[in-house]
């Protein structure tokens, strides 16, 4: 009496196996292309690090608070100009 | 008795069918994760635009060799380069490098400007604007404040990056 049973569950463990496999491999290509994308270097290069400061130093900025030791007549203005966003 | 020799044979081609199916996942994983270049266009554009801010205004002052009296001296494009210390020079024989220094009055007004580099990246600081055009040339503008003589001067520089396919892809 032939008896198969045991070589059919064999092939059917691989076919499982595969199935898991493709998947993960479709995941983690996916992911790294993903990964792959994000690689703009934005480090808020407007500002100075500076250790010990809390805050961000922006450099132009400061370039306009020396030159205000020079001169500091219409700061307000001077400031409102200076800190607009600009397109 | 039976044995499983065929079955065995047709195992070791499932295995290198799995072989040659994983070393592609891997090689695909690596090409799509290093095969994009980094973009550093942003930090590059802000050292030069504080380069130049650093060579037009020093201390508060303004630098004099701009200054042809009370006007704009036009010999002053000419040494740009040399006088801030620049080298816009790149590997390929296209300009990739667009700087543009204005100066206004306290009302705003333009006084006078000049400019040097690839004027076709002028276009691209407008397009920008909207985010599909971001893999144009990199445009960073940047404002402040210096003194000549006691007068006073609202200063732009505008900085402009190319090296699309050296940042982009």
């Amino acid at each position: 009496m032939l008896n198969k049973k045991g070589q059919l569950s064999d092939a059917m463990t691989w076919v499982v196996a595969t199935v898991i496999i493709v998947i993960l491999l479709v995941v983690f290509v996916y992911a790294s292309g993903v990964l792959g994308k994000a690689n703009k270097i934005e480090t808020g290069a407007k500002s100075l690090l500076i250790d010990d400061v809390d805050e961000n130093v922006n450099y132009f900025y400061e370039k306009t608070k020396i030159a205000y030791l020079v001169n500091d007549e219409n700061k307000n203005e001077i400031d409102s100009w200076v800190k607009e966003e600009i397109k | 008795m039976k044995n499983n020799r065929g079955a065995e044979k047709l195992m070791s081609v499932y295995w290198f069918v799995i072989l040659f199916l994983v070393a592609g996942g891997i090689y695909s994983m690596v090409n799509s994760f290093y095969g994009h270049p980094y973009d550093v266009r942003e930090v590059e554009s802000n050292l030069l635009s504080q380069k130049i801010a650093d060579c037009v205004s020093y201390g508060g002052i303004i630098n004099t060799e701009i200054f042809d009296g009370d006007e704009f001296n036009e010999n002053f494009t000419e040494i740009f380069l040399e006088e801030c210390a620049l080298n816009f020079q790149v590997e390929s024989l296209d300009e990739e490098y667009y700087v543009k220094i204005e100066f206004f009055d306290l009302s705003k007004k333009s006084l006078f400007a000049f400019d040097y580099g690839n004027l076709n990246f002028i276009s691209n600081c407008i397009l920008q604007e909207d985010k599909t055009y971001e893999t144009l040339a990199f445009c960073d503008k940047n404002r402040f404040y210096s003194t000549k003589n006691n007068e006073q001067y609202l200063i732009e520089v505008t900085s402009v990056i190319g090296k699309e396919e050296l940042n982009v892809k």
